[in-house]
């Protein structure tokens, strides 16, 4: 037992977070939420170019070799810069899903594309007409002798603007699911980006008879699910991990305005009603962050993780929601406007406790997992 | 990091279970229970724990310890709180009390009162609270003035767990009138069979056997039982303190009751045929208590790796003491929603849920977030030293 940061995890979190204090600032995250595809691109860029997006990949087939605990410290920087990246969406998801299906020469391909390129692979997984990613499919699989062809609509496909390839769940005309590796560029494939609260730029992506070849089909029925479970869970930890980082932005900006703001004639951060909301966010994260890198290792190690998940992502949603408000009321007025910073953090703070299972959902999954 | 117990601390808790499963009597319930047998039971247990060195393990082998790792004195932490603490007062001594004088005690000091703690055979309180110094304890007024050859201790303190059994007395009084509050303490070892020294149990919710006044009239103490410098007696407190919070291991009770409480929920009907256990309201508030129990045992284990790390800060243990003393709050109130109108019935009335121990718990956990320094004291370190906000 030993809950300190290991020698590769201080390294990993000094590294990023003079990169990223280098490279992004406050207005360019402004800049980047305007921007059409709503990504740091360079930065992911440049992280592919480190070595970072691949940490967790196995190193023959040119990753890091690293796990998810790893990769946790990192997202947790990215989360402090507010920063806009596919982490979650390719080095969690894509990256764990293609492991977690039977290998064929396709999902080599992906996880080699993955490993050398800094390509975004992003799952489309929640159906237009759905209500999470776990929802049934009513987008259509159809394998005929002519060709395989997919039709319907995905919501929420994150980065899907930058992508390169989606993996699209879907149901076949028998009602079984699938996992199809779709080519972004493939005919037929048209996207519009959702306005949305958080940092993650996210589209609604339509399928029109989108021809792929018959080896994208990359899994089918309990394989599939099972893939896409695999899958979730790497990136509900990651996301946690992330919005960990936005907590401790939204602490900072409230510590460092409770210690300026004066008011009845003394700084308000000397008010208990002040300071102890502060000293609840510093508790809750905290407590995050440890059952994220717990969780995050739990995986690692190959362990049946369900209860911890879900129960990781439970607590996060609950308190993050608390503490989301508790930075806006420490800051008053000036934390609803626009000009500061502090609603970069708790707008992702709050579209995180949505996504990735929100409570109703991850409570049922953990109340499952504990022989409820 | 690393999430798992080392492989001889695991098979210790095994040892250390089967251990307890022989010795604890079938009339034990726990620590503060109105009962006059618990304190001879406890004094004999720990004997038993002494004879295995598995007390003071974690000490030096000088002062009575086997330098045993932080993990398996972790294992014992957790053990003992889970079942009720049969280690009574003496999880005080080995915690802090212990190494308060290893920092602080004089050669003699150490020969005289360490090695009676490792044997198991003494009990030690805590003279700290007074009627006007609770969370502002710097504020406390008892006196020690000089004498012939000797300290004259005249005061009063209050909330002393445990001063009923106790033979020693680890008291924090002022010797001398300085310029703040805080200078002009003395930490004193005093002995409890001293003349002038009046003991009175309070009633409290928690039976008769939890609390106490201890009253000081003239009661001489030798020089000899000054721990550390004269008059900086807050730092003497202050440096072991944040040990205190960690030291008894809130969660691992948190365990025992969320397990009982999932038992009860899956085996028990509720009116329509149906398991309490698929009722939604009961599905969520054990998921939740189940999570914070994870976040609860990990925020202790975080104090303990950066203290062998060598690494301690202040506010580590306040984040953990807020936390678990909260979860514990938390618990006996989703756990008595769980069991219902009966949940009012005390242990020992055959028809109450669990045989109380949801009610017994409930009555327990009020004292935790007020016991071992505030939680409104823990969240102005939290604040203050942690996140820098002013004073």
């Amino acid at each position: 037992m030993d809950l300190m940061l290991n020698d590769t995890q201080e390294m990993i979190r000094d590294g990023a977070r003079r990169f990223l204090a280098d490279s992004l600032d406050p207005d360019s995250v402004r800049e980047v939420e305007a921007s059409a595809d709503g990504v740091n691109a360079e930065i992911w860029a440049q992280m592919a170019e480190l070595g970072w997006t691949t940490l967790a990949l196995p190193t023959d087939i040119g990753g890091g070799g690293a796990g998810l605990a790893d990769l946790c410290v990192l997202a947790e920087e990215l989360g402090r810069a507010a920063a806009s990246t596919p982490l979650v969406a390719t080095a969690g998801f894509a990256a764990t899903f293609l492991q977690a299906v039977e290998p064929t020469a396709v999902t080599r391909d992906l996880l080699s594309t993955l490993a050398t390129s800094g390509a975004v692979i992003t799952p489309a997984l929640i159906d237009a007409v759905g209500r999470d990613e776990r929802s049934a499919s009513s987008s259509v699989l159809f394998e005929t002798d002519a060709g395989t062809t997919i039709s319907g609509a995905k919501a929420m496909v994150p980065y899907a603007s930058v992508a390169r390839v989606l993996l699209v769940s879907l149901t076949t005309p028998d009602g079984e699911s699938a996992v199809v590796a779709v080519n972004r560029d493939a005919a037929g494939v048209r996207w519009t980006r959702h306005g949305a609260t958080g940092g993650d730029p996210l589209f609604h992506v339509e399928f029109d008879n989108v021809e792929v070849p018959a080896d994208s089909v990359l899994a089918r029925g309990r394989a599939a699910e099972r893939a896409i479970e695999a899958g979730l869970d790497a990136a509900t930890i990651l996301a946690t991990a992330e919005a960990v980082g936005c907590c401790e932005g939204m602490i900072r900006l409230a510590s460092e305005h409770a210690s300026s703001r004066q008011q009845f004639g003394k700084v308000i951060g000397s008010y208990q009603a002040v300071s102890h909301r502060l000293a609840d966010m510093r508790i809750n994260t905290d407590a995050c962050r440890l059952l994220a890198a717990e969780t995050a290792w739990m995986l690692d190690q190959g362990h049946d993780a369900r209860l911890e998940v879900a129960g990781t992502k439970v607590f996060a949603n609950e308190v993050i929601v608390d503490m989301v408000h508790a930075a806006h009321t420490v800051h008053g007025a000036i934390g609803y406007t626009t000009e500061y910073d502090l609603q970069l953090y708790t707008r992702r703070a709050r579209a995180f406790c949505l996504s990735h299972g929100d409570t109703d959902a991850q409570t049922e999954r953990a109340a499952v997992a504990l022989g409820l | 990091m690393e999430f798992e117990f080392p492989a001889e601390a695991e098979q210790f808790r095994e040892e250390l279970r089967a251990f307890m499963d022989a010795e604890l009597p079938d009339w034990w319930k726990g620590l503060f229970h109105d009962d006059d047998r618990i304190y001879p039971f406890t004094r004999e247990f720990c004997m038993k724990l002494a004879e295995r060195d598995w007390l003071t393990m974690s000490w030096p082998v000088e002062h009575g310890g086997v330098d045993a790792d932080v993990w398996s004195q972790m294992v014992v932490r957790e053990e003992m709180w889970a079942a009720g603490e049969p280690r009574g007062p003496q999880y005080m001594s080995l915690n802090y009390i212990g190494p308060m004088l290893m920092e602080f005690g004089t050669a003699d000091q150490q020969e005289r009162f360490l090695k009676p703690m490792a044997a198991g055979e003494v009990m030690w309180c805590q003279g700290f609270s007074e009627p006007e110094a609770g969370s502002d304890l710097a504020a406390l007024s008892t006196r020690a003035t000089d004498a012939d050859g000797c300290f004259l201790v005249n005061g009063q303190k209050i909330w002393t767990s445990y001063a009923t059994a106790a033979d020693w007395c680890l008291l924090l009084c002022r010797t001398d009138l300085g310029e703040r509050k805080h200078q002009g303490l003395s930490m004193l070892l005093v002995d409890m069979n001293t003349p002038g020294i009046t003991v009175r149990p309070i009633d409290s919710m928690g039976g008769p056997q939890e609390f106490n006044e201890v009253f000081f009239d003239d009661v001489e103490v030798p020089y000899d039982c000054l721990l550390g410098p004269r008059g900086d007696g807050w730092r003497v407190a202050m440096s072991t303190l944040a040990h205190e919070r960690v030291g008894a291991a809130l969660h691992a009770r948190v365990k025992v009751l969320l397990d009982a409480l999932i038992e009860y929920a899956t085996t028990t009907k509720d009116e329509n045929g149906q398991p309490l256990a698929t009722r939604p309201s009961v599905r969520s508030g054990l998921v939740r208590l189940q999570a914070r129990y994870r976040a609860a045992r990990l925020l202790c284990y975080r104090v303990v790796s950066a203290m062998s790390a060598g690494d301690a800060n202040d506010v580590d243990p306040a984040v953990s003491k807020v936390f678990s003393s909260e979860l514990n709050i938390l618990i006996g109130n989703i756990g008595l929603d769980i069991v219902g109108a009966r949940g009012q019935l005390r242990t020992g009335d055959g028809l109450a849920p669990l045989d109380g121990l949801m009610n017994d718990h409930w009555v327990h956990s009020i004292p935790q977030p007020i016991a071992m320094g505030t939680n409104e004291i823990q969240r102005n370190i939290i604040s203050q030293r942690g996140l820098g906000l002013p004073r």
